[in-house]
């Protein structure tokens, strides 16, 4: 086994010393320093105050934290000695159960549905890895296989012939699951009094450098909503959990020695099954996010896409919005295409298409750019006889 | 003989009876009625057209299932094959559009170019891997991601056919010499006859010639006696003087060249395509992926998962105008995988268990526990590989 890399070799393996600059501690904030020089010049030379905006950052933190959420489930279940190549699954079975629980009994129960959701993936896989000794990779794959479809089923079961739902979307949260403002630094409310703002004011100055540490530190205090809130305690917490408790401890022996591990007492059977139920929680939160993000269910949002991942209302409010300036025509069509292509895109619709006619219009990737639109296929639109046009 | 076949039967047929009771589960669950929807099922693939589709839909699959195969036996874990063969075919596509040769010395250069950028975007896996000790997996699944931007970029800005026209970006049409004509003619030589539309493309030949051909270099030559002890043992390899980076390198460009050309029969057979575009399918590497794990890395057995794997997507294709969510193929496959994966472990560590029983019985020396397993392996996470 010399290809695959042992998992517990990267830890195990000593520092070394002769590039002390290397792993100097301070580098990394060095580093962000300058990115962050870079940035706020390019801001004050091109005009672009978004680019460091507070606004901006509040959505990075948001979009980040599912991200993070998977990443530490796969942190978890490494540690305790499983490759977690099925968390992507896990996520997809969160997400399905937290818009299924969002949508009848609220915000903070899709958190909850999205927890048990990924656990009963990761409960799954470490049947079959832990009990009957299945090849990580092989049975993550099988996870990755399973879920969509098995989402998409039970999407057919509750979604359909409701009001606003559908095989590919919930009807969405009944509700939404509120946010959190730092007062003082951000100006939140402290007792029902207004606190000052003093990172707002700061940003508002546009200093070099500082406005944009402002900026960016008023996005994370700014209305976080609180499963962002929940994330980052849990992040915390799961740290605490493996590196400074008993239970961690074994966990993590389970994992990097298992037979020494055995030889104390600890059963690694129980560790990995604990490992992989937390993964799987973890992966299973990450795709809770994702609905309260877009306040939906919705197929595919594990690959989560800007536009398309909101809601079909705010959809059709941000294109009115588009369709009523004259500026933003350029923008207004793109998008349109956007939602069109979307649409073609979307695997009911391929469904229908494939079925009718047996010919399978998948595009080839999620994410592909698209070719700038070209206003002469409007004139072309336009020049047709009126019984081409809808009415 | 017999003894074998039910050996080698026993497994996949505990996994189609789970896959069943637990798609059926489903169903019920969900109010539908299991016994209409398999019957639903059996009445789509009960026909010639079906066989033929099904034929044509799973030698991509099993191209795909071989390709990682060479992999897995050696323990290496090709999970790039996705993107080898999406970049592979849109290259090949267009380099093929863009020569003119004669007939067979056009179908040879299709295939050169292809299995060559297959091979060469598996290379830099494995020079990683060599070089620098960056994990396989790490590696492969990271070069699909670049792939995959690759192909958008050169079939949208740099390949595509101008001409055209219209929103959809494909390469042109590959011309008449790179063709494989279709086998219909060579069935009806037998006297079978193809209802009008079917058509059972040309590619199947070397579908069964590269099955033939991995067999042979498998079990039949020093290469693939060094392969298997590599991934068996890679401490004996190394005594027994066998190079484990040139193993890797090579190893891995086999995978990603046989990858090369999962493409392929789309490209050059199936008259829906014969180019490569925004229409072209683009997950069968994935696929490929269980499919070897099924078959177990032997020909044959990777060749029974494609046709099952092809079979429950064609089986649920008409299942959503009698009102069953044609999801249940999804389930199907997953369960089937899984549960299959499962029962081969089962009834390895039975096997062990019953040749350490057999060996105690034989010494007389030593007494075992009648019914425990071996321990499972904890030591290393990806340990219990397919063999």
């Amino acid at each position: 086994m010399t290809v695959v890399a042992d998992s517990s070799a990267p830890s195990m393996a000593p520092r070394t010393t002769a590039s002390s600059w290397r792993s100097s501690r301070w580098l990394p904030l060095a580093a962000v320093l300058g990115a962050f020089a870079i940035l706020s010049t390019t801001r004050i030379l091109s005009d672009t105050a978004d680019l460091t905006s507070s606004g901006t950052f509040g959505v990075a933190l948001r979009t980040a934290a599912p991200i993070g959420l998977a990443g530490l489930s796969g942190l978890v279940a490494e540690r305790s000695g499983t490759i977690n190549i099925g968390l992507d699954g896990m996520m997809v079975l969160g997400t399905i159960f937290a818009g299924w629980w969002g949508w009848e009994y609220g915000p903070w129960a899709a958190l909850l549905g999205g927890i048990i959701g990924g656990m009963i993936g990761g409960l799954v896989m470490s049947l079959a890895t832990t009990t009957f000794g299945v090849n990580h990779i092989v049975a993550g794959v099988a996870i990755n296989l399973i879920a969509p479809g098995a989402a998409r089923f039970m999407a057919g079961e509750l979604f359909v012939d409701t009001q606003g739902g559908a095989i590919t979307t919930s009807p969405g949260n009944s509700g939404s699951i509120g946010a959190f403002t730092v007062p003082f630094l951000s100006g939140g409310d402290l007792f029902g009094w207004k606190s000052p703002d003093i990172l707002g004011w700061i940003e508002d100055h546009g200093w070099f450098l500082v406005a944009d540490l402002a900026g960016v530190l008023k996005g994370m205090t700014t209305a976080v909503t609180w499963d962002v809130v929940l994330t980052i305690v849990v992040f915390f917490g799961v740290g605490y959990l493996l590196w400074r408790t008993p239970i961690g401890l074994r966990l993590r022996a389970a994992g990097e020695r298992p037979a020494a591990a055995d030889s104390l007492g600890v059963s690694v059977h129980k560790m990995r099954y604990l490992g992989m139920a937390l993964s799987g929680a973890l992966a299973g939160m990450g795709g809770a996010v994702l609905v309260l993000f877009s306040n939906r269910y919705q197929e595919g949002q594990v690959a989560g896409r800007g536009f398309l991942g909101l809601g079909t209302e705010e959809q059709v409010a941000v294109l009115r919005e588009l369709e009523a300036d004259p500026a933003l025509g350029p923008v207004f069509f793109s998008v349109l295409e956007m939602t069109l292509e979307a649409y073609y895109r979307d695997p009911a619709v391929e469904a229908v298409v494939e079925a009718r006619t047996g010919f399978r219009s998948r595009l080839p990737m999620v994410g592909t750019p698209l070719p700038p639109f070209d206003p002469a296929r409007l004139d072309r639109v336009r020049a047709l006889p009126p019984r081409h046009r809808p009415a | 003989m017999f003894e074998r076949i039910w050996r080698a039967s026993l497994a996949p047929l505990a996994a189609t009876a789970a896959a069943i009771i637990i798609s059926s589960i489903a169903l019920l669950i969900s109010g539908n009625s299991p016994v209409d929807a398999f019957k639903e099922m059996w009445q789509t693939i009960d026909s010639t057209e079906s066989v033929v589709l099904i034929i044509n839909r799973a030698v991509p699959y099993y191209i795909a299932g071989v390709a990682v195969a060479i992999g897995f036996k050696m323990n290496l874990f090709n999970i790039g094959s996705n993107g080898q063969y999406l970049l592979a075919t849109l290259i090949a596509g267009w380099a093929g559009a863009e020569v003119s040769l004669p007939p067979p010395i056009h179908v040879a250069f299709v295939f050169l170019v292809a299995v060559i950028v297959g091979g060469t975007w598996a290379l830099f896996a494995a020079i990683l891997n060599v070089t620098r000790n960056v994990n396989v997996v790490i590696a492969t699944i990271m070069l699909n991601y670049i792939a995959i931007g690759l192909v958008a970029f050169l079939l949208s800005e740099v390949l595509a056919d101008e001409s055209s026209g219209g929103l959809a970006k494909n390469t042109k049409l590959m011309p008449a010499s790179a063709r494989l004509p279709s086998l219909n003619r060579l069935i009806e030589l037998t006297g079978f006859n193809f209802a009008p539309g079917v058509t059972l493309f040309g590619f199947l030949p070397f579908a069964i010639l590269l099955g033939v051909g991995y067999h042979i270099l498998l079990n039949r030559s020093r290469f693939g006696y060094e392969l298997r002890l590599s991934g068996l043992s890679p401490e004996a390899a190394r005594s027994a003087g066998v190079n484990p980076k040139r193993m890797v390198l090579i190893t891995l460009f086999m995978s990603g060249a046989v990858a090369g050309m999962i493409g392929l029969p789309y490209l050059l057979a199936d008259p829906n395509f014969l180019k490569y575009g925004d229409a072209f399918p683009t997950t069968i590497g994935f696929t490929g992926l269980g499919l070897a794990l099924l078959g177990r890395n032997s020909p044959i057995g990777i060749a029974a998962a494609a046709i099952v794997w092809a079979t429950i997507e064609r089986a649920t294709q008409r299942l959503a105008p009698i009102g069953i969510p044609p999801e249940i193929g999804k389930i199907l496959q997953g369960a089937f995988l899984l549960t299959a994966v499962i029962a081969y472990e089962v009834i390895n560590r039975r096997n062990a268990a019953a040749a350490a029983r057999a060996a105690a019985a034989a010494t007389g020396r030593l007494k075992l526990d009648d019914e425990s397993p071996p321990p499972p392996p904890h030591a290393n996470p990806i340990a219990g590989a397919p063999a």
